[in-house]
């Protein structure tokens, strides 16, 4: 299995930022706010790859930085240094030096992202099948009648009901505009999906069906996926290995069953056990 | 050595709880060797430390101490204690397979999809997957009105046989079963006896922990006794 993703020392400081930043923040330091600038570390020197086909989840406490790494690699943020490449079928894209064009051209047709929040990742003002067409309309899809067909097809294979696309997402429950914003985010085969707490707050019946149809359809696409959460359930039911953060740290990785039985780090330990 | 699929030496497990600052050992030094169609299995008192001795070869845990060495379909030889994860993922997608009592199942899947996932993702067609998922089934007497429904709704035995019937379906050339037999009825038992027999005469090499020793007496090839370890040792 080769990496599909690359992650190299990525870092993101906001605030000021000091030569003392990274010394004294972190798991050792109880905190992620430096004390000589007041600059807060939400992200310090992770490096780790992603292989093919792989789902890989983060998680740890709020706060750790798993967002901010996953909102970097999206570009709907920037780091303060490192890298990340990103070995998509043959080309090879340095991420923070592609410029602006590039970056977008990318995230609309190479990655896909699912959010907590579906009012983020789904235009609310226009319809869900619309939502899939404009995703569509980025990629150069251009024929009204191929877009509506695939619109209807994604909608299906994540259980929409074919009677609401013409519908406003506002006015669905959030499991169904979790399911559209997941149709929109495979809209352009991506191989590659990010996906942040995409099941918190919904009803635990609701979680486990979406958590299952993220599960077939990534075994159908065979999309590697960054997977979010601070649901030890969601890491144990989607993912393969994990990575645990603190405070802007990765502090551990492993197997994901590794890490939820035999937890090597102190901090991991005590995020599994409170979880029993 | 060539027909050697599972060489273990000096295996050892212990835990560091950082909460307590104390070290635990689970299990001792353990060594034995496999070859293919044989079973081994871990005798010991309970405590001794035999479950994670299995989940330190499968890697759940991670191994304080020793060599796993465990020969591929490739022949080539891979010690799982130290190979990297992205090995053992593909290796256990593959090769090596791990039953336990307990099945963790999403409710969308219907048991027959259960038993077939696992096949399915080596990429086996639809179509024969579940007619193998559908013989297990059968042969583990589930009654064939509950192959559509999900297991999530099923009693404790008839998940367990579920479990097992997955396992066995995807078959692989290491099996490591932790007390796979433990809380079903005697029928089910001689049911599952009789589809270990099966496996290790396709050649399936495994590894064991049974509850009942008159199984071990009955399917063991060899018989690896479990020392309980030094019962905590001094805080570091
Ligand atoms: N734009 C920002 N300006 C200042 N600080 C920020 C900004 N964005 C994030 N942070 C800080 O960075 C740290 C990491 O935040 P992040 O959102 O990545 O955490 P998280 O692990 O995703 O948490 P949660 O589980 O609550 O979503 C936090 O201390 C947060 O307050
Ligand atoms: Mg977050
Ligand atoms: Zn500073």
């Amino acid at each position: 299995m080769k990496p599909i993703l690359d992650v190299e020392n990525l870092t993101r400081i906001h605030g000021p930022a000091c030569p003392a930043c990274l010394d004294v923040t972190g798991p050792d330091h109880d905190t992620n706010i430096c004390r000589h600038c007041g600059s807060v570390v939400a992200v310090a020197g992770a490096s780790f790859p992603l292989h093919k086909g792989e789902v890989l989840g983060i998680m740890g406490e709020s706060g750790s930085g798993k967002s901010s790494l996953v909102k970097m690699l999206y570009f709907d943020d920037r780091p303060t240094s490192g890298r990340a490449i990103f070995h998509d079928e043959g080309a090879e894209h340095d991420l923070f030096s592609l410029n602006e064009a590039q970056q977008l051209r990318l995230r609309d047709t190479r990655m896909g992202m699912v959010y907590q929040n579906p009012s983020l990742g789904l235009n609310f003002d226009i319809s869900a099948g619309g939502n899939i067409a404009e995703r569509l309309l980025m990629s150069d899809e251009l024929s009204y009648r191929v877009i509506r067909e695939k619109a209807t097809a994604l909608l299906a294979r994540t259980e929409v009901p074919p009677a609401r696309m013409d519908e406003l997402p506002r006015n669905f429950s959030g499991g169904m505009q979790q399911r559209v914003q997941i149709a929109r985010a495979l809209s352009t085969g991506a191989p590659l999906l990010f996906l942040d707490e995409v099941t918190t707050g919904l009803d635990l019946s609701v979680q486990a069906r979406i958590l299952d149809l993220i599960m077939e359809l990534q075994e159908v696409t065979g999309v590697s996926m960054l997977v979010v959460t601070h649901d030890l359930g969601v890491v144990r039911h989607l993912t393969t290995r994990t990575i645990v953060m603190k405070y802007g740290r990765i502090i551990e990785s492993g197997l994901t069953d590794q890490i939820l039985e035999d937890p090597q780090a102190a901090y991991t330990q005590q995020l599994v056990s409170s979880a029993l | 050595m060539t027909d050697t699929i599972l060489s273990v030496r000096g295996l050892g497990k212990g835990f560091y709880i950082h909460d307590r600052a104390k070290h635990i050992p689970a299990a001792m030094g353990v060594s034995f060797d496999l070859k293919p169609g044989e079973l081994a299995a871990l005798v010991g008192p309970s405590g001794a430390g035999k479950s994670s001795l299995l989940k330190a070869i499968y890697r759940s845990y991670v191994p304080t101490e020793g060599v796993v060495n465990y020969t591929t379909a490739a022949g080539e030889v891979v010690d799982l204690v130290r190979a990297p994860e992205t090995q053992i993922t593909a290796l256990r997608r593959a090769e090596i397979g791990f039953v336990t009592q307990f099945l963790h199942c999403l409710p969308r899947l219907s048991t027959l999809d259960v038993v077939a996932r696992p096949l399915l993702q080596q990429g086996i067609a639809r179509a024969a997957a579940h007619d193998r998922a559908a013989q297990m089934l059968a042969a583990l007497a589930i009654p064939e009105q509950l192959w559509d429904a999900t297991p999530a709704t099923f009693s404790g035995g008839e998940r367990q046989r579920v479990n097992i019937a997955r396992s066995f379906a995807q078959g692989g050339r290491l099996m490591l079963l932790d007390e796979p037999t433990a809380s079903l009825d005697p029928a089910s038992r001689e049911n599952v006896c009789a589809m270990i027999e099966g496996a290790k005469a396709e050649g399936t090499g495994m590894v064991a922990i049974f509850h009942d020793t008159a199984l071990v007496g009955r399917l063991a090839d060899h018989r690896i006794d479990v020392q309980r370890a030094a019962f905590e040792e001094a805080a570091e």
